[in-house]
């Protein structure tokens, strides 16, 4: 009998404090709080990006001190106007009934006004090009000249770019893998449990031949990113709701209780990073908090199981990652168009910023002193869940900044994970094929899955399973 | 012209005697001095001075944050923030009317 494989261990850091947040403070919410501090903590990033584009000897002014005439550079915050985007006032009006969610579809059209902010004033940008890959929130640097309207002429924008700071990516002699999941929806009408259990057998080393093993035994880490727990679709009929595209019924104990048995069996051999995401019971506002350890009792009872933050930041085997489940990408893309996952994903790196939509359409907590969503230093690996499909790139920056971009899919429609092998930095996706696989029929996902920028694509079936 | 029969006159007290409750009068409209030695005057100047850094747009929004939080942020970003807001505010603590913005309490706005 051979000798058991021992999986190595990794050091693994959580650097995810900033995203704890307090209790909200009971004299109200104010949200612009949140837009000072960023502008403030980007400003200096802005400017040296802004030298670096157009030259030392650039000119920066406030908006209250712009000159007509005076070619010169403003610093600030974008807001763009959509005139697509549901008003609270409009459906008070209209006595509709109001839920919380966050509005679907496009926002973005052609009509769209972009204004820029600074502390004391906001300008209307005129002459701007392209207005399509710019959300509110972000902190942009725009050249132009005031013209007789008051309105700002552009000529040129430029974006923060990514992170200056950035670690050495360390040398690893061994490969070294970390399993990025999102999606799972356990328990809902349309998840298949089957796929799920091949997915924990796979990790656990219990499926596969002995070529993978090598493989597997060198999985250090597995990061479910969001959406774990189904919901029910309930038949209620809800065209009085404008903002919810379904109506969700709670989720049930069943569902969770499931999901408890499968991450237990996950956790005795795997260390596991659980993220919640958009329809889990966690707060729906961005950071949202980790789910609590009492709703797991199996699981709890392992130390490798950790219940993080939705946008989780750590740090394994000195690799910086820094991902969320997708709700910042799904905002993008409706303030955006024409820009799939991974250009979005690509976009809120060069803003040095993980979700420039919060607070304005991505509910966020009132932060008044720090925005934690602001990069500082420059990740390795930048992740999103519960993407269509799958898709990777590697960027590299100015100064020599290297960052891999994933977006992870979701699981429950593609079946498939991303690997990410830390030695190479390279990323493959992972894809369960099972004979009782239903058909979902959704026009939005894909049934195959993207293998550009990729190195290989796995593809596991029950068929072939020999050992098992 | 006397009126004409006799009049019953209607009683009209309470059934019951009702407490009299003495409300105290909202703590911004009017200064409380927990120090003696102070006189109104005092008071009112240390107030403005609080009032000031409030509506100062070099520091950010008041609303949502207390005065020392503000405070630390602005030092925390470089702009030098009088100091002397900082030393009213410590040596007030407890006060709301000190430690919190000028807009706290007022209905409506919050």
């Amino acid at each position: 009998m051979a000798a058991a494989l021992v999986r190595p261990s990794c050091t693994v850091t959580n650097d995810s404090s900033k995203f704890i947040t307090p209790p909200i403070r009971r004299d109200g919410i104010q949200y612009n709080q949140i837009y000072y501090t960023r502008l403030h903590e980007m400003k200096d990033v802005s400017m040296k990006s802004a030298q670096r584009k157009w030259g030392s000897d650039t000119v920066f002014r406030n908006l209250k001190d712009l000159e007509p005439g005076l070619a010169c550079v403003v610093i600030g915050t974008l807001f763009k106007e959509m005139s697509l985007r549901p008003s609270t006032i409009k459906q008070i009006s209209d006595n509709q009934r109001l839920l919380p969610y966050p509005p679907k579809g496009k926002l973005s059209s052609s009509t769209d006004k972009i204004f820029l902010e600074d502390y004391s004033q906001r300008v209307i940008l005129s002459n701007l090009s392209d207005n399509t890959a710019l959300t509110t929130g972000m902190i942009v640097a725009v050249k132009g000249v005031q013209n007789a309207d008051g309105n700002f002429e552009v000529s040129d924008y430029c974006l923060p770019g990514m992170p200056l700071k950035n670690d050495p990516l360390p040398s690893l002699n061994n490969d070294r893998y970390v399993a990025i999941v999102s999606g799972l929806m356990v328990g809902s009408d349309w998840s298949d449990q089957w796929a799920i259990q091949q997915l924990v057998d796979y990790l656990t080393g219990q499926l596969g031949g002995v070529h993978d093993n090598d493989m597997l035994s060198n999985i250090v880490k597995v990061i479910i990113a969001g959406n774990s727990i189904g919901s029910v679709q309930s038949n209620k009929s809800s065209d009085k709701v404008k903002y919810s595209a379904k109506n969700y019924c709670a989720h049930s104990i069943q569902s969770v209780e499931e999901l408890d048995v499968t991450l237990s069996q996950l956790s005795s051999s795997v260390p596991v990073a659980l993220m919640p995401g958009t329809y889990d019971p966690a707060n729906k506002q961005l950071p949202q908090q980790p789910l609590h350890h009492c709703m797991f009792p199996k699981s709890a009872k392992y130390d490798n199981f950790k219940s993080v933050t939705n946008p989780y930041s750590c740090t394994i085997e000195g690799h910086k990652f820094i991902g969320t489940c997708g709700e910042n990408i799904e905002s993008m893309s409706c303030c955006t168009i024409g820009m799939d996952s991974l250009e979005l994903l690509e976009l809120t790196l060069m803003s040095s910023h993980v979700a420039p939509t919060a607070p304005d359409i991505l509910c966020c907590y009132p932060f008044s002193n720090a925005d934690p969503f602001i990069m500082d230093d420059c990740p390795h690996v930048y992740f999103a869940g519960n993407q269509p499909k799958f898709q990777s790139k590697l960027v590299t920056g100015d100064d020599g900044q290297k960052v891999l971009l994933i977006c992870v899919p979701s699981f429950n429609s593609t079946h498939s994970l991303a690997l990410i092998n830390l030695r190479t930095l390279a990323c493959t996706p992972l894809t369960f094929a099972t004979t009782a696989t239903r058909l979902i029929e959704n026009k939005d996902t894909q049934n195959n899955i993207e293998t550009e920028n990729v190195l290989m694509t796995e593809t596991i079936s029950d068929i072939d399973d020999e050992d098992y | 012209m006397a009126s004409v029969g006799k009049q019953t006159k209607l009683n009209f007290t309470a059934t019951r005697p009702r407490p009299v409750i003495k409300k105290e009068a909202p703590s911004f409209h009017r200064p409380i001095t927990t120090d003696q030695t102070k006189t109104v005057e005092q008071v009112e100047a240390e107030l403005n001075i609080l009032r000031q850094f409030d509506l100062n747009l070099k520091y950010g929004p008041c609303l949502g944050m207390s005065r020392l939080e503000r405070w630390e942020r602005a030092q925390r970003f470089g702009l030098s923030p009088p100091v002397e807001v900082r030393n009213i505010v410590m040596s007030n603590h407890g006060n709301t009317l000190y430690s919190e913005c000028l807009w706290f309490g007022e209905r409506g706005l919050v």
